[in-house]
């Protein structure tokens, strides 16, 4: 009952912040309301147990990606107000798609799956994990991340 | 217990709201935040089904998608930024020289 | 330690020289040429200690492989490809000539190249095409063979052509390359055949498993092809047109690629492939004959020939002849003894050629316009008098030795199979022409006046030129002696260990007869040039008007460019008319209806691409919503 009423206080906040990271008049407020809807994320991460990732999901997401929007923001100035275009086309993509979902979720049965008691997805286990089966995935991820650095300094440079 | 039904559907939503924003905002910065959001949304559905499954790959999968996410944010502010430098806009409806 | 162990080094130095010089060579200009020449000396170093190792019997056959493809690499192939080295004593001493050969031929362009404009790009291709004769020569599976025998064709190509800003030389390359890429299709099938039947490209074990599982007539095929491929690159008629025009290139790739490298590629490879040979009479005969054809014509249009360099082609053309005629009179001693008596004498003048060449300026000339350089080049004269007499067969040098032993081996199979006597009598004849028309040359271009300003002003060459000569011509007195350390049989001794193989043999009575009556003919020719070109009894003129269609018929090189030509004009031309209808056709109505196809498709398409992102966007999700379609179904 408990977890009920969380997830429902949560969603709550989840939807209403993602909304407004568009509806906002002004970029920046949007982009706090982004962080709110990071933070409440991670609260799930943690509700379900996924202590190691909500901890990531805070550093990563709230410490750098949003300070890299924030400065993004600060370093243009939007000129013109950010007027909604909604064609016909776009419409019936955006409502296909949710409709369709919909009527595959509503295909499958989800309630087999009930969640194991002792399940705890630490930082020691998920290490286990990484390192044992997916190392050479996360070495590509770190040369990625080394080249989306180099790349990003490059692109970013002023040139004489 | 919450059913996992209910994430999927929370995630759905997100997902939703993501693809709404993207399709209808033109500022290039909110763009990139509505991709951050489907993101997330994804992320959600992960992690819902390593702990409804007992699996603990699902979080494993996540921390890669934060790493692909980070480095995506990176690339793709830089091109903001040179966008606004070459043209003094962020409106993608004005940059169009990639057509036909 | 064993320098054995180290022979794959042999072919790699030079390799090694051809990067280095293509990396750096425009760098470094003239000074490329030293880089080139101290890879070449390191190789022959080596190669000097090789064949010290495998003449001491301690160690007879160092086989070692790399496994290129294996079952378990490509998971379908049956059989594995084992490339390995083997050099056993054939081998060893092919590859002393080759690597000795290639370093006296490198440090005489020192001088004879000096000037050149690009220079570095002449020693980058004259490495490369050592590099791969070294490795032709060790390889012990056939494929590998054949990819050095291609990397030699194709250095042979960039050399002829070197000077490709005169279009004789841009030609000749093109023609090189032409004729023995139509041999090579005869070396492909066998190669083919061989595997498709054998199972293996391993040499070694071909020859012992070739006598068990192949019947005779496949032998035949297989070895019959194989020389198809060895008369492209040995220039053996009908496929010899090539050679002559290879004069366009330098003289030192003239050296290079007569003395040991390109032709000699062509007959090592039928003494290589021997133990096969010997299984099949039908194929022995066909070489022999070929090979008796070739030297009596090539001896001939040596004779009437008038370019100083043409005459040397002509004379190389005749002596492979005698070794296809050795190696098919069932003697590859006597081969094998005659081409590196071969390669030393023609190295020797083809660069004595060179130094005259290089004392007139010129790529080459007509001999008439030379004479009386004797006393204004002697050591150039002397080495190069030194060359002819060897070459001819006079007594005592050493081709007299090694045609002696080719007139015995015929002689000796002459008695098995009866078809051999005409070559017996042929060589005869050809021996009496390749005196002729060698000390025809020499007179001309040596005795009598200078007959043009170029040859009155010429004067010996420098030191870098002529030491090579001398220390060539010194050892054209040592190389008959190889004959005093038994390598004659234990070359035949390794064909016995695969086939029934039986040396010819002939009684000292028989022997000495050939000898005397060869030494004879010589001897007669000698005097009859003599009195021609140096008394001058009778006029040239004269014997040209006797014997008019004679000379006709070999001053057109009995008419095989001729027939080459028709052939390519009349025939492929016709030919190739009809298919050009077709494929203009084809291009009218296929290619380009795929094209405007294609055009109006782009025409429609290319409207999504608007250059909005959300329309991108957009595109995603209906796919994607055609995907959900797809799984809910």
């Amino acid at each position: 009952m408990k977890d009920l009423i969380m997830f429902l206080i949560l969603s709550v906040i989840a939807v209403v912040s993602s909304l407004f990271v568009f509806l906002s008049k002004n970029i920046f407020r949007g982009a706090l309301s982004l962080s709110l809807l990071l933070v409440t994320m991670a609260m799930f991460f943690a509700m379900l147990n996924a202590e190691f990732i909500a901890a990531v999901q805070i550093l990563v997401y709230a410490g750098g990606v949003l300070v890299l929007i924030l400065f993004a923001i600060m370093l243009t100035k939007e000129r013109e107000p950010s007027v909604s275009e909604v064609t016909t086309s776009r419409a019936v993509a955006l409502i296909a798609f949710v409709v369709l979902s919909l009527f595959y979720l509503a295909k499958h049965t989800w309630e087999k799956y009930v969640p194991e008691k002792e399940f705890s997805a630490t930082g020691a286990s998920v290490g286990t994990k990484l390192f044992q089966t997916y190392v050479i995935p996360f070495e590509a991820a770190s040369f990625l991340l080394l080249a989306a650095m180099i790349g990003a300094i490059y692109l970013a440079r002023r040139r004489g | 217990m919450v059913p996992l039904s209910s994430y999927i559907m929370l995630s759905l939503i997100l997902f939703s709201i993501g693809v709404f924003g993207i399709l209808t905002t033109r500022n290039m910065i909110r763009i990139l935040m509505g991709v951050e959001i489907l993101l997330n949304s994804a992320n959600l559905n992960f992690i819902a089904f390593s702990r409804y499954m007992g699996d603990i790959t699902g979080n494993v999968f996540v921390l890669f998608t934060i790493i692909i996410a980070a480095a995506e944010a990176a690339v793709g502010l830089a091109i903001v930024m040179m966008i606004y430098r070459n043209y003094l806009t962020l409106n993608v409806g004005k940059i169009k020289e990639m057509r036909w | 330690m064993s320098a054995l162990e180290y022979a794959w080094l042999i072919p790699t130095f030079p390799a090694v020289a051809f990067v280095l010089i293509t990396l750096f060579g425009s760098r470094w200009g003239e000074r490329s040429g030293i880089v080139a020449v101290l890879f070449t000396a390191l190789s022959f170093i080596l190669s000097v200690f090789v064949i010290i190792e495998v003449l001491s019997g301690k160690e007879l056959t160092y086989e070692n492989g790399i496994t290129w493809i294996s079952k378990e690499s490509v998971g379908f192939a049956e059989e594995i490809f084992k490339f390995g080295l083997l050099i056993d004593k054939l081998a060893a001493v092919m590859l002393f000539v080759v690597a000795f050969g290639s370093l006296i031929i490198m440090i005489y362009s020192l001088g004879y190249m000096h000037g050149d404009e690009t220079v570095h790009r002449y020693y980058a291709e004259m490495s490369l095409f050592i590099s791969s004769m070294l490795l032709l020569v060790i390889s012990r599976n056939i494929l590998l063979l054949f990819i050095a025998w291609e990397l030699v064709g194709l250095c042979s190509y960039l050399l002829i052509g070197y000077w490709y800003k005169y279009s004789t030389a841009a030609s000749a390359a093109k023609k090189a390359i032409i004729v023995t890429r139509v041999a090579d299709i005869g070396f492909m099938l066998g190669l083919v055949l061989l595997y498709n039947w054998l199972h293996t490209l391993d040499i070694v074990e071909i020859f012992e498993r070739a006598p068990k599982e192949l019947t005779e007539e496949q032998i035949t095929i297989v070895s019959l092809l194989l020389f198809i491929g060895a008369m492209g690159k040995s220039s053996q008629v009908p496929l010899h047109v090539w050679l002559p025009d290879a004069m366009e290139g330098p003289t030192t790739v003239s050296a290079l690629i007569h003395a040991v490298t390109m032709v000699k590629a062509g007959v090592y490879m039928v003494a290589r492939m021997y133990p096969l040979y010997v299984l099949s009479d039908t194929a022995m005969l066909v070489v022999a004959y070929i090979g008796a054809i070739t030297a009596f014509m090539a001896a001939s249009m040596g004779l009437v020939r008038i370019d100083i360099k043409r005459i040397v082609a002509y004379s190389t053309m005749s002596h492979l002849g005698f070794i296809a005629l050795a190696l098919g009179s069932g003697s590859i001693a006597a081969g094998m003894y005659h081409l590196i008596n071969h390669s030393m004498f023609k190295a020797l003048l083809f660069l004595a050629t060179g130094s005259v060449l290089h004392a007139v300026h010129a790529r080459s000339i007509d001999i008439r316009k030379l004479g009386g350089l004797w006393k204004k080049m002697p050591i150039t004269a002397i080495t190069a008098l030194v060359a002819i007499v060897s070459l001819s067969g006079l007594p005592p040098f050493g081709g007299f030795w090694s045609k002696d032993e080719i007139l015995a081996a015929i002689k000796a199979s002459a008695m098995h199979e009866p078809a051999y006597i005409y070559l017996y009598y042929l060589t005869m004849v050809t021996a009496f022409l390749s005196v002729a028309y060698l000390f025809r040359w020499y007179f001309i271009v040596f005795l009598g006046k200078p007959k043009s300003k170029e040859a009155e002003h010429a004067h010996e060459s420098p030191a870098i030129m002529t030491v090579p000569l001398i220390v060539l011509a010194a050892c054209s007195f040592i190389v008959p002696t190889v004959k005093l350390f038994g390598y004659d049989e234990v070359v035949s001794d390794w064909v016995g260990e695969y086939a029934p193989y039986h040396l010819p043999h002939l009684t000292e009575d028989e022997h000495e007869k050939i000898a005397v009556i060869s030494a004879i003919i010589a001897v007669i020719s000698f005097l009859t040039v003599f009195a021609v070109y140096y008394l001058k009894v009778v006029s040239s003129e004269t014997i040209v008007r006797t014997f008019k269609p004679i000379h006709t018929l070999v001053n057109n090189k009995y008419y095989f460019d001729h027939a080459y030509n028709y052939f390519a004009e009349r025939i492929v031309y016709v030919f190739s008319l009809l298919l050009d209808v077709l494929e203009r056709l084809y291009d009218k109505y296929i290619v380009d209806g795929i094209a405007k196809v294609t055009l109006m498709f782009g025409d429609v398409i290319k409207k999504l691409q608007t250059g909005k992102i959300q329309d991108y966007v957009t595109l995603i999700f209906l796919g994607l919503s055609v995907l959900l379609i797809i799984l809910s179904i």
